[in-house]
């Protein structure tokens, strides 16, 4: 009940506040707003751009991502532990990091050789950085899970290695391309912190506009149309998602990771492995590198001087505090937002396993992961604007938004471990002579625990992180990392920009700590993609 | 060396909605007496030893330890040793963790628990592994540590499901001289549930053999394996030749045991002709064509036979083995 009545009050009510203004702006149900967003030429053409730069993006991504999925999925080699662990550092790194990244290097060392990538082309190449990993861990996991023998086969009916990879390899690695081909593509048409930090005039997703209008223009009716006309195409892309990765499950019985990976065997092979990863981990590291070589660079030397002066408040500045405070906000709020996330996320989970009733939480859990954040966060602006629930300007609103954005991972950590704790052990236990609640203390709770721990650390990761519905709530005057980070870039001037990538690598190293941390917990063979 | 328990189950009954997984089972077994249940796989054997450690209620009937009735005894008070399946190792605790669990639920202290380990480790086989994770043990090694985890605490009765179930072959040959060895050192008395025929053979004084959730025997395994009694037993039981009895002058179905049956000189016994020949290692599995149908006789590896030759089976009478029970 307690999950249920924070997701209703904080979640719900404020779509169903969303979907009012959207759909029904003078009391009376009027599709007016809704269809002007779909007819106006200038939505008209944030609603295109959103979905070719999607697409784009994705075709971009599964190119790109596809040498490493190869070698995670088939071959042995030594450092591959590393290697795995290194794709996905994009992946959990917070949107503003990644926009910071990339500003760094195409003003600094890109900006000579590709001067007119602009804005759509950092677009794509951020996206690009970010969602590798998805391709990655998907395609590759479920690669090394193929059996190989069928390819044997076929190579020694006669078909050459393309066909093998067309007619055996790839019909059975379609169901994982598709479904992380509409994950890429979700968080692509989603993208909002990015698409915010480096695009352009023109270069505008429906999440930038409604930003915009909402922020900039004061014009809620349209930024609530549009946030609803994005919902019902997020959430039939999620079916459409589910749908695909369901797939992917049923079919051959996976084999052990011996039978599946096999060392190289010729030079060409060999060959052909060190430019797959090669290519991903210069994918993966020189935006990092880059990112840490501006945030040192002073003039024309080096020094610490941005890392010096974030506890000053400067004159001038489009932050009105001292950045070592926002700091200590996103610390605080964070703390505050993994520990609600925790109980309701865990409560669910336990719900959730508890009786087949209540799968029917399932889609009210999962719609967090469906609603963007930027959606949540004009929700809880609209709904929570007068009494007796005019909690818009507390501080606290910030950590609620951002435990419901990280709720959904939680619930899927922490649900499978519940689904380990598999009958027999109770049976065990008992047996040999534990009591129903030392079951509890000495089975159960050992075993979840790890997973919590797990659930805490991505949760902390992603709190700290948040920038989508924290930008529409966090307060001027206590603004979190990303939020900072935001503002400086968006500013000019040496010294907002030197001070944004010295705040960008203060979040990044923030959490990897939390994400390291975490995946010394992680039970093998229990992935949070 | 542990003090059996004398078990006694009385009209048992086991339902899982409409269908009785067991249905009105009684048996007794003495105390120190090792007791296999055997049966194809759904015959219910397993849900009567899991009736018997509480895991199911019971639909009919009673089970009773040393005299006492257990009805409303719930499971971790029943002090009943149950070793499961699939092992059911706790994957967060290291394997002296798992030895030591119900040690430490019966209250026993650290450093009698620690010795007690040490003394099971040793038992099984695994002296100074009490320190590794469970999950990187191979599968004869988890299959030692729940072994040793089910005996730990001494129960005076010990229930093993399917203890070498999901091993290898080589590794069940081996683990099953241990497993007798160990069983017979304890004194304790012991169920064993098995679709093995082997396995029970080699482990139990007597063998209860289970069919759709009723019992069809209880005897000692020479008895069951010289006289199985009805046409279905021998066949489960991988005995060939279970034929009309009228091609030799006997009423009703008959089992003409390949193993009394020998390859004989021309002139004794049927003439016939080998249709099938099959090595097995210890014995060569020959099939002949004869005037009574075909006879499977298990012959010594050193005879040599030749496929299509002519041979006469010999000590047919001997062989035939009335089988008048209920198929």
């Amino acid at each position: 009940m307690v999950p249920l009545g924070f997701l209703a009050l904080f979640f719900v009510w404020p779509l169903v506040e969303l979907f009012r203004l959207g759909l029904a702006p003078d009391g009376a149900p009027d599709l007016g707003p809704v269809v002007d967003v779909v007819t106006d030429p200038g939505l008209r053409a944030v609603l295109w751009f959103t979905v070719w730069q999607a697409t784009v993006s994705t075709v971009l991504t599964l190119a790109l991502a596809l040498p490493g999925a190869w070698v995670l999925g088939r071959r042995r080699f030594r450092g591959r532990a590393v290697f795995a662990a290194v794709t996905v550092v994009p992946f959990v790194l917070p949107t503003v990091v990644v926009a910071a990244a990339f500003r760094a290097l195409l003003d600094g060392p890109l900006d000579p050789v590709l001067p007119d990538v602009g804005g759509v082309g950092a677009i794509l190449a951020a996206h690009v950085f970010f969602n590798l990993a998805v391709v990655i861990r998907t395609v590759g996991g479920a690669w090394s899970r193929l059996d190989p023998r069928p390819e044997q086969a076929a190579a020694s009916l006669g078909a050459p290695p393309w066909r093998v990879a067309r007619e055996v390899t790839l019909p059975r690695l379609a169901p994982a391309l598709w479904a992380s081909s509409a994950l890429v593509f979700l968080f692509c048409a989603t993208s909002f912190g990015v698409v915010l930090l480096l695009g352009g005039p023109g270069a505008a997703t429906i999440e930038v506009e409604i930003h915009r209008q909402v922020l900039f223009l004061l014009d809620l009716p349209t930024g609530a149309a549009l946030a609803v006309v994005q919902l019902v195409a997020v959430l039939a892309l999620v079916l459409v998602q589910s749908r695909l990765a369901d797939r992917s499950v049923r079919g051959e019985a996976p084999v052990p990771p011996e039978v599946a990976l096999r060392s190289p065997r010729s030079r060409r092979e060999r060959a052909a492995m060190r430019s797959a990863i090669g290519v991903t981990m210069l994918i993966t590291a020189v935006p990092l590198l880059v990112l840490v070589e501006r945030s040192l660079r002073v003039g024309d030397g080096y020094g610490l001087r941005w890392f010096d002066e974030l506890d000053e408040s400067r004159r001038g500045s489009t932050l009105f505090v001292a950045p070592t405070e926002a700091v200590l906000n996103s610390l605080v709020a964070a703390l505050i937002a993994t520990t609600l996330a925790l109980i309701v996320g865990g409560l669910a989970a336990f719900a959730r396993s508890g009786s087949s009733e209540l799968r029917a939480l399932d889609a009210v859990l999962l719609l967090p992961l469906g609603t963007s954040a930027v959606t949540l966060g004009v929700g809880m602006l609209l709904a929570f604007d007068t009494a007796p629930f005019d909690w818009r300007s507390r501080w606290w609103i910030v950590p609620v938004a951002q435990a419901l954005v990280a709720t959904p991972f939680v619930v899927r950590t922490v649900q499978p471990a519940l689904a380990s704790l598999r009958r027999d052990l109770h049976e065990a236990a008992a047996v040999l002579g534990a009591s129903p609640w030392q079951v509890v203390r000495e089975v159960d709770l050992p075993i979840v625990g790890r997973a919590f721990g797990v659930a805490a650390g991505f949760g902390f990761a992603i709190s700290l992180g948040e920038f989508g519905a924290t930008v529409f709530l966090a307060r001027g005057d206590r603004p979190t990392v990303p939020v900072a980070i935001a503002r400086f870039l968006g500013t000019p001037g040496v010294a907002n920009v030197g001070q944004a990538f010295a705040l960008a690598v203060i979040l990044m190293v923030m959490t990897a700590t939390a994400v390291l941390v975490v995946d010394r917990l992680r039970v093998p063979g229990q992935g949070v993609l | 060396m542990t003090v059996g328990a004398h078990l006694e189950v009385a009209s048992v009954s086991v339902t899982y909605g409409d269908r009785r997984a067991v249905d009105g089972i009684s048996l007794t077994v003495e105390p120190g007496e090792v007791l296999a249940v055997l049966g194809p796989s759904g015959c219910g054997k397993s849900s009567l030893l899991r009736a018997v450690a509480g895991l199911e209620p019971l639909a009919g009937g009673a089970v009773r330890v040393d005299g006492l009735d257990l009805a409303g005894v719930p499971v971790h008070r029943r002090g009943i040793g149950l070793m499961f399946q699939e092992h059911a190792l706790f994957p967060h605790r290291d394997v002296a963790g798992n030895v030591g669990f119900g040690l430490r639920m019966a209250g026993w202290d650290r450093d009698r628990i620690a010795d007690r380990v040490t003394e099971l480790l040793d038992l099984v086989g695994l002296d100074g592994r009490g320190d590794d994770r469970v999950d990187q043990l191979s599968g004869g090694e988890r299959q030692r540590v729940a072994l040793a985890r089910t005996l730990a605490p001494a129960p005076g009765l010990v229930l093993l499901d399917e203890p070498l179930g999901s091993l290898d072959r080589a590794l069940r040959e081996r683990l099953l001289d241990d497993l007798g060895d160990i069983v017979a050192r304890l004194g304790t008395t012991v169920v064993i549930v098995t679709h093995d025929q082997t396995e029970a053979f080699a482990l139990a004084d007597r063998v209860a053999v289970l069919r759709e959730g009723h019992l069809v025997r209880v005897d000692p395994p020479r008895v069951l394996w010289s006289d199985p009694g009805s046409p279905w037993l021998a066949r489960f039981l991988g005995l060939a030749n279970v034929v009309d009895g009228s091609a030799f002058g006997r009423s009703g179905t008959v089992l003409v045991r390949p193993d009394r049956l020998r390859l004989a000189n021309i002139g004794d016994g049927l003439a016939g002709r080998v249709v099938g020949v099959g090595f097995r290692g210890d014995r060569s599995v020959v099939r002949v064509a004869t005037a009574a149908g075909e006879l499977t006789v298990w012959a010594p590896v050193e005879v040599d036979v030749a496929l299509d030759g002519a041979v006469n089976v010999g000590g047919v009478d001997d062989a035939i083995t009335s089988l008048d029970g209920p198929d």
